[in-house]
């Protein structure tokens, strides 16, 4: 590979958004956008307390086991997850699965799976996702010179090339477990939450959606295709056994022939960049999943500002191939033995308004 | 909004360098300014706090918000189905492909080591600093994404075609 054609290559392309001045009102109004929600945070975690301090005392009266289970958080259905109210923890909390959980557990199934008509380039349908957790995933087989955009309701979008061997039932993909909802505006439901449908607009194109701005996409919609492609949701009702600052966590997850069973969480105090799990020994391997809720970030939960140790080596998962289905890169696996001392350690973000947390799963 | 002047100078300063090492990160002139928005908002909080040369922290910002953003699908690259698509492609379309496409393909980590490496100019332990990572990781990706690059059929066949 010439180098040399690389620095060019690079320094030829970057000029071109020279064009483009800082927009400094802009940039202003943005931040003033940010820091009104970080004060309606503020506020709703003064709340949050009050409701976690309801919530321990309903624990203490319950007595189960004098291991707290945090309740699903409040919520409404049009309220995203950057704008819930997590309750304030002065201390660490933890989170274990019911005893019955596992006898309730099933595996992923399809829940739906609509494909355009033949000849059609646009498909479009709304999709129940009934099921607790759910993945979609497209598929478009055609010549190579197409496109397939995916658009949902909540504004999110994803693209793939179509190509002419694709599988027209996509098989849910291996993976270690399955703590987030990957559907429509990828921005999670909570345990409860009402159902709702989500409008799904599929449609083939010409333009090459790398290098053609998103405007231009549908120009690029021919008039008939013979391409097929379609959507199929997978769903999973395993119960979800509980939250992890904010985010539904499933019992059961398959990887690689295995199952993984969720045994244990921990969310950090409220504004804590460390938190520290004793893991002790087991006959088991396990893996170790940092959760995230960042109000900085929307959607949030990027789990890649957390870097975690184990016995205090920094595990470097950033760089990994992406893992399909697979949101939270830093993840550190845990061979049997043990003990272990694992500690998560921001490395991004205001802890202030990062909540921190991990979800331990155990092989069979 | 509480006023900032220096940061605003900031801003005005550095705008550029910034948006251009977003865009070969992003590849997209909107996607490129969002992230460059999104980095110095996240900067702004921070502002008070940034000891020294705010400008290594607010890369360190931008790349790692980019991978983020890749990762979580909330844009439309997909790297590896890219590649599979490519090495299916008959050899005669390949020939429109160059450099630039082919940098594209790569994974986001990758990417940032080479936009890093090669239009920042930083060293391995400099662009280590600004990934977060260990210099022995840095070598490999580079090493990684040099070897994709010259494995990717779109370069393949430019060499070939070139050479004939």
């Amino acid at each position: 590979m010439n180098q040399d054609l690389i620095t060019r290559t690079l320094a030829e392309h970057a000029t071109s958004v020279d064009h483009r001045g800082p927009d400094l009102g802009s940039l202003h109004a943005r931040v003033a956008t940010a820091r009104r929600r970080r004060h309606a945070t503020a506020g709703a975690t003064a709340v949050g307390a009050l409701v976690a301090a309801g919530l321990t005392a309903g624990l203490v009266v319950g007595g189960e086991g004098g291991v707290p289970h945090p309740a699903p958080v409040p919520t409404t259905p049009s309220q995203s997850q950057s704008e819930s109210v997590l309750p304030y923890r002065t201390q660490a909390v933890e989170v274990l699965p019911a005893d019955d959980a596992r006898s309730q557990a099933s595996r992923v199934e399809v829940i739906a799976a609509p494909a355009n008509d033949p000849g059609e380039p646009v498909l479009e349908v709304t999709v129940l996702p009934e099921a607790e957790l759910i993945e979609d995933l497209p598929y478009c087989r055609a010549a190579l010179d197409l496109w397939l955009v995916v658009q949902y309701g909540g504004g999110a979008r994803q693209t793939m090339p179509c190509t002419p061997g694709a599988d027209l039932s996509p098989e849910f993909p291996s993976q270690p477990f399955h703590t987030t909802v990957r559907f429509s505006d990828l921005e999670p439901d909570l345990p409860d939450s009402p159902v709702e449908p989500v409008d799904v607009r599929l449609f083939v194109t010409t333009a090459d959606v790398d290098d053609t701005p998103r405007r231009l996409w549908e120009e690029g919609i021919p008039t008939s295709t013979t391409a097929q492609f379609g959507l199929v949701v997978h769903g999973q009702t395993s119960p979800i056994v509980g939250t992890i600052v904010g985010r539904p966590v499933s019992v059961l997850g398959e990887f690689e022939g295995r199952d993984w069973w969720f045994v244990r969480g921990v969310e950090a105090p409220t504004g804590a960049e460390t938190l520290t799990v004793e893991l002790p020994a087991s006959d088991s391997d396990r893996m170790v999943q940092p959760v995230v809720h960042d109000v900085d970030i929307i959607p949030p939960t990027s789990s890649e500002t957390v870097q975690i140790s184990l016995d205090g080596q920094d595990v470097d998962h950033r760089f990994d191939e992406p893992r399909v289905a697979f949101l939270d890169e830093t993840t550190a696996f845990v061979p049997a033995g043990g003990p272990h001392t694992i500690e998560l350690r921001l490395t991004e973000g205001i802890p202030e308004n990062v909540d921190l947390g991990v979800a331990i799963f155990e092989a069979d | 909004m509480a006023e900032k002047p220096e940061f605003d100078a900031f801003v005005v300063a550095r705008w550029s360098a910034l948006l251009r090492t977003a865009y070969l990160l992003t590849r997209d002139e909107g996607r490129a300014e969002d992230l460059v928005q999104t980095a110095l908002t996240k900067l702004w909080f921070a502002w008070d706090r940034v000891e020294g040369d705010p400008e290594p922290y607010v890369r360190r910002i931008l790349v790692n918000t980019h991978t983020s953003w890749w990762r979580r699908r909330w844009w439309s690259e997909r790297a590896t189905d890219r590649v599979i698509e490519l090495a299916e492609r008959d050899a005669p379309a390949e020939a429109t492909m160059d450099l630039w496409t082919a940098l594209g393909h790569l994974p986001p980590g990758q990417r940032a080591v080479v936009v890093l490496r090669y239009f920042d100019d930083l060293t391995e332990a400099q662009t280590a600093a600004q990934l977060g990572c260990s210099v022995g990781t840095v070598k490999s990706q580079h090493a990684k994404a040099l070897r994709r690059l010259r494995d990717d059929v779109a370069m393949v066949t430019s060499t070939e075609e070139a050479s004939s």
